[in-house]
């Protein structure tokens, strides 16, 4: 038996990587909210290694609009899979079911998964699928890909009817005139061998004047005036254009098929995520409830819960039950002073000051995950897209800042999502804004060790964020070469739903486990460089830290950073290091400042120890700073990607150090005079005249973009 | 002797994750959400 290649169709947010996850084993990200899965993944099933199963971007149509789309129906018409599993949301039949009889007419063997089939059920619907089967001309079966229904019913079915080569759709009819048409453009296309593969398809791609699809598949000015003739006269007769002729009969077809199909035996009326919804969606009331959802998470994990954790091991663990042993065990093996001290000051007080935070950081992407998975975060998007259309972005672009909260890089990637290109640039430089869970620890750090008592300070981080964004998307949008209506966000809200616990706790795992992963190898390798960088001259002779290499070389850069209020050389380094994993910037400090002997015998000490070094403010100026810059190398290798070019890649990480130097300027600038720290000085004034610009760029007009109109 | 082949192990594995990182890089090893079992195919 050859391999056999089974792809998932559907819309976005029907369920697809659900059942690929269910079918190949693997741990795909999923989200309850659409644009999850912007790339194709396959993945072998797991009940027979030749079926190979593709995981498409979800689609609406076959005309696509965005990147993914394109993705998608590429694949479908380009490469060809050998069957189909259409994914439809049972919950929107009729959406699902346009995109079906698309799916149908290219002519692939198809089988249809009624995903969701368990909310149906609660919701006292029934749907008739020999029916819906009869009228479609396809096998249809009922899935749950939460509950686990018919998943493996689905791919045996799939595999049979590759096997048996069953066309789907065979009895699907529009009006006659329509099909008269159509009937005569397929001749005209077989005459001169064109989509012969998908020739019904192919025909109604013409009728509706498909831009793309005749300028890969140019015809013969004399073939192409005969299917122009054929339009016009079918667009006269039924007195639509063609595009709509096609829209109408195909929905049509589908009122008349679900009229026939579901059987609700209660009406309408609303439930009980409509009755939330009025709440959490309320014109007012959202964002404070947005606003206290999110310092209650930070609460939770940085102040309570995940604090217990990790002041546990910091204190305990890393402070004394790792240190000791390891410093007993290498002295019984009498291994020289250097390695020791290598290994205990560099390697361990390394990965020691980044594990410290992870206990804080899977109380988080515990909270976050529930509120992925329970459907509150999709809501979250509906809400913003009302903020950010004032200021020119689309709710879509919420989609990768929330992405962005896991992991920049997919975040960035999410913005295939957005079809328009200048929102699309804009999100993918503002969404490393938000913080990523490399940034948390960060965030931990200077809230533990700074503003142990105060809970604002970690939210603050998320919220600063928020505002950098909404700050960039105002301002870069008043320049001309950004300048560009929002497209019209369309979104879907999932009911709500109490989440399983293994969809809660999976991802949470899957987020810790790189976490580790990262601190096991980039960490690993970057506290060894530290450490030697910091204990070595030149000569490589044994120095005391002020005298090292990594003192020199921090010292030259650490005076751009001395209006920011933190011009050591250790907090230099520790940002250049946050260049390569932002967990560094940690593992940096707790090297350098773990260090030192006489009071670094606990994580808390370190704290201490940062406390003597830097004031309150200039610790939130650091913090500010390397939440807003560049990120890290492989963000940045992301936005090279997604800009496929590098001087918007450079204008993008250029954008995002200026912004951040700007924003901990004025805050430290600012701070030092009215908390009281010193006198009016130049670096206040500066801050001042800065804000002005910063506040000017806000509210200044629009440029106008000129169109230039050309004449012949 | 024991500084020999604890150096070894250190530097060994220093030297085996800055392979992966910089010279056979993982398709995605940057991004937590990826499952490296599945092919991504496209860029």
């Amino acid at each position: 038996m050859t391999n056999i290649s089974i792809a998932l169709v559907g819309n976005p947010n029907s369920g697809k990587t659900s059942i690929f996850n269910a079918v190949t084993g693997a741990n795909q990200f999923v989200g309850n909210w659409p644009g999850v899965t912007v790339e194709r993944k396959e993945g072998q099933y797991i009940q027979n290694e030749k079926v190979l199963v593709q995981d498409l971007p979800g689609i609406y149509s076959l005309s696509p609009y965005t990147p993914e789309e394109v993705v998608a129906r590429d694949y479908l018409i380009g490469q060809q899979p050998d069957g189909l599993i259409d994914v439809v949301d049972a919950t929107n039949l009729e959406r699902n079911l346009y995109l079906t009889l698309q799916l149908i007419e290219i002519g692939v063997p198809m089988v249809i998964a009624l995903n969701m089939i368990d909310v149906i059920r609660k919701e006292n619907k029934r749907i008739n699928i020999e029916k819906l089967a009869y009228g479609l001309g396809t096998p249809v079966i009922e899935t749950s890909a939460t509950k686990q229904i018919g998943i493996q019913e689905v791919m045996k079915k799939a595999i049979h009817v590759h096997n048996e080569e069953m066309v789907s759709g065979q009895g699907i009819k529009y009006d006659h005139r329509l099909e008269a048409a159509l009937s005569e453009i397929q001749g005209i296309l077989t005459e001169n061998e064109v989509g012969l593969d998908h020739l019904r398809w192919f025909s109604i791609k013409f009728f509706e004047r498909d831009q793309k699809i005749m300028q890969e598949n140019s015809l013969p000015e004399k073939a192409s005036q005969e299917i122009e003739e054929i339009i016009q006269m079918t667009e006269k007769i039924l007195g639509e254009d063609s595009e709509s002729i096609i829209i109408n009969e195909r929905y049509q077809f589908i009122t008349q098929l679900t009229q026939l199909c579901v059987v609700s035996t209660e009406d309408s009326k609303e439930n009980i995520s409509d009755r939330i919804d009025k709440v959490i969606t309320n014109r007012w009331l959202a964002l404070p409830i947005f606003a206290f959802v999110m310092w209650l998470v930070y609460f939770l994990s940085i102040q309570t819960v995940g604090t217990m954790g990790t002041d546990w091991v910091n204190d305990v663990l890393f402070g004394e039950i790792v240190p000791n042993h390891v410093t007993n065990f290498l002295q019984s093996i009498q291994v020289a002073s250097w390695m020791e001290r290598m290994i205990v000051e560099g390697i361990l007080a390394g990965i020691g000051a980044v594990l410290g935070f992870l206990p804080q950081l899977m109380v988080l992407f515990l909270c976050l995950s529930f509120l992925e998975n329970c459907g509150y975060m999709s809501r979250i998007a509906f809400v913003l897209d009302r903020i950010f259309r004032r200021f020119g972005l689309s709710g879509k672009s919420f989609i990768p800042m929330l992405v962005a909260t896991g992991c920049g890089v997919p975040g960035i990637m999410a913005s295939r999502t957005i079809e328009n290109e200048t929102d699309r640039r804009i999100t993918i430089m503002v969404t490393t804004f938000i913080p990523c869970s490399a940034k948390l620890p960060i965030i931990a750090l200077i809230a533990g060790a700074f503003f142990p008592h105060s809970s604002w300070v970690a939210p603050s981080a998320y919220f600063v964020g928020m505002l950098a964004i909404v700050w960039s998307s105002i301002s870069l949008k008043k320049f001309k070469v950004f300048k560009e209506d929002p497209v019209p966000f369309i979104m879907e809200l999932p009911p709500y739903h109490m989440p399983k616990l293994r969809s809660v706790l999976q991802p949470t795992w899957n987020r810790s486990k790189s976490f580790i992963k990262n601190a096991g190898t980039i960490i690993f390798v970057s506290s060894i460089l530290i450490w030697f960088l910091s204990n070595y001259n030149i000569r490589l002779q044994a120095v005391s830290e002020n005298e090292s290499m990594l003192a020199g070389i921090g010292s030259g850069i650490a005076w751009l950073f001395a209006p920011l209020g933190w011009g050591t050389w250790q907090a230099t380094v520790a940002t250049f290091t946050g260049l390569v994993a932002k967990e560094n910037v940690v593992g940096t400090f707790g090297v350098l400042y773990g260090g030192v002997k006489e009071v670094s015998e606990s994580g808390l000490e370190v704290w201490q120890v940062l406390r003597q070094a830097y004031t309150p403010l200039a610790a939130y100026s650091f913090l500010l700073f390397n939440l807003l810059c560049a990120p890290c190398f492989a963000a940045v290798g992301a936005i090279h990607r997604e800009m496929a070019d590098w001087r918007w890649t450079g204008m993008a990480v250029a954008f995002q150090c200026a912004l951040a130097y700007a924003i901990s300027f004025i805050v430290y600038q600012l701070g030092f005079v009215f908390l009281g720290y010193g006198p009016v000085g130049l670096g206040f004034v500066s801050s001042i005249v800065l804000l002005m610009v910063m506040i000017y760029l806000l509210v200044r007009p629009t440029e106008k973009k000129v169109t230039i109109l050309s004449t012949i | 002797m024991s500084t020999l082949l604890i150096g070894l192990g250190v530097f060994g594995f220093s030297g085996y994750v800055i392979y992966r990182k910089v010279v056979k890089k993982d398709k995605k090893s940057c991004c937590e959400d990826c499952d490296c079992a599945v092919k991504h195919l496209d860029k």
